[in-house]
């Protein structure tokens, strides 16, 4: 492209073009939700294994993983992708800024139940087996609709009933032991790989285009 | 009639306004590839719309090699609008 003078009709048909231009190669990648989904399945499953085969519920630390792996990997993940491409769209930030909230909110309910626990000695873990799963839910569904991937949508509000039934259920003062971790945590984690082996796809097809 | 700004009114500096006011940023080999540009030139036309504050550039490192980052500012994204606008009077629509 020269320096030359434009008309005005001319100037109107850059933009437009420009504008058509950044639309293009434009995708959103499964990376993150496909890595938070194995991180899942794998803790859920190690928890399950450990609590189950050494009888110390200890191993329930092991959760933390979650919210670190929110924390550090995902941004790193994101950031690989904004240089590859070598542009950030306001959808992306928007929706790296929620995963991020996410993350840090899962992190100080963590804490908020490590000390009550420690300093109060009352036992609230129950709540972050429903937090968790009603935040991330939340943040599905929203970046479901923000970048219009339906089985993200789908998959938030499926997770968002089960949060809410499981709120309902320790509210209702039902007894949630580990034998319940398998059967809550392994779909959730299948609910997160996959839209986001779907949104890989759709990146795939893409970028061969 | 509104007097079209004549920073904005070039070819390769209203494709880089353009494509910045789609994007939070973008790095120079974006802004060349898409604009169809030479590295001089982009780069002199990225000087004046950064001097006129219309854009930031910043540069940044990312996987060991330096990245130059552009986003458009406040006053770059209502002085683009204002240019939008004038154009729609000269074009009646």
């Amino acid at each position: 492209m020269i320096e030359r003078k434009i008309t005005e009709k001319e100037s109107l048909e850059i933009i437009s073009s420009m504008i058509a231009r950044t639309q293009e190669h434009t995708y959103h990648s499964g990376a993150p939700l496909l890595l938070m989904g194995c991180v899942t399945a794998v803790t859920a499953i190690a928890v399950w294994l450990l609590c189950h085969t050494t009888g110390n519920a200890e191993w329930n630390w092991l959760w933390l993983i979650l919210p670190v792996a929110g924390c550090f990997a995902v941004p790193a993940i994101s950031r690989r992708k904004v240089e590859k491409v070598g542009a950030k769209t306001y959808y992306g930030v928007l929706i790296r800024k929620i995963w991020g909230a996410v993350s840090i909110s899962c992190c100080v309910a963590a804490l908020v139940c490590a000390a009550a626990e420690l300093f109060a000695d009352i036992d609230c873990w129950k709540a972050m087996l429903v937090f968790p799963i009603i935040v991330v839910a939340f943040a599905q569904i929203v970046q479901g609709l923000l970048i219009r991937e339906c089985s993200l949508t789908a998959s938030g509000a499926f997770g968002l009933l089960l949060g809410i039934a499981l709120a309902a259920g320790v509210a209702g003062g039902i007894v949630i032991s580990t034998y319940w971790y398998l059967p809550i945590f392994v779909p959730l984690a299948a609910m997160m790989i996959i839209p986001g082996f779907i949104l890989n796809q759709k990146a795939r097809r893409v970028c061969k285009n | 009639m509104q007097e079209l700004n004549p920073l904005l009114h070039s070819q390769l500096r209203l494709a880089v306004m353009s494509i910045l006011m789609n994007l939070a940023e973008a790095d120079f080999v974006y802004l060349k590839e898409k604009t169809e540009s030479t590295a001089g030139n982009l780069s002199v036309q990225l000087d004046k719309l950064s001097s006129a504050g219309y854009i930031n550039i910043e540069k940044a490192t990312g996987a060991g090699r330096p990245r130059t980052v552009c986003s458009v500012t406040d006053l770059g994204r209502q002085t683009f609008a204002d240019y939008v606008e004038a154009l729609r009077t000269y074009l009646n629509i």
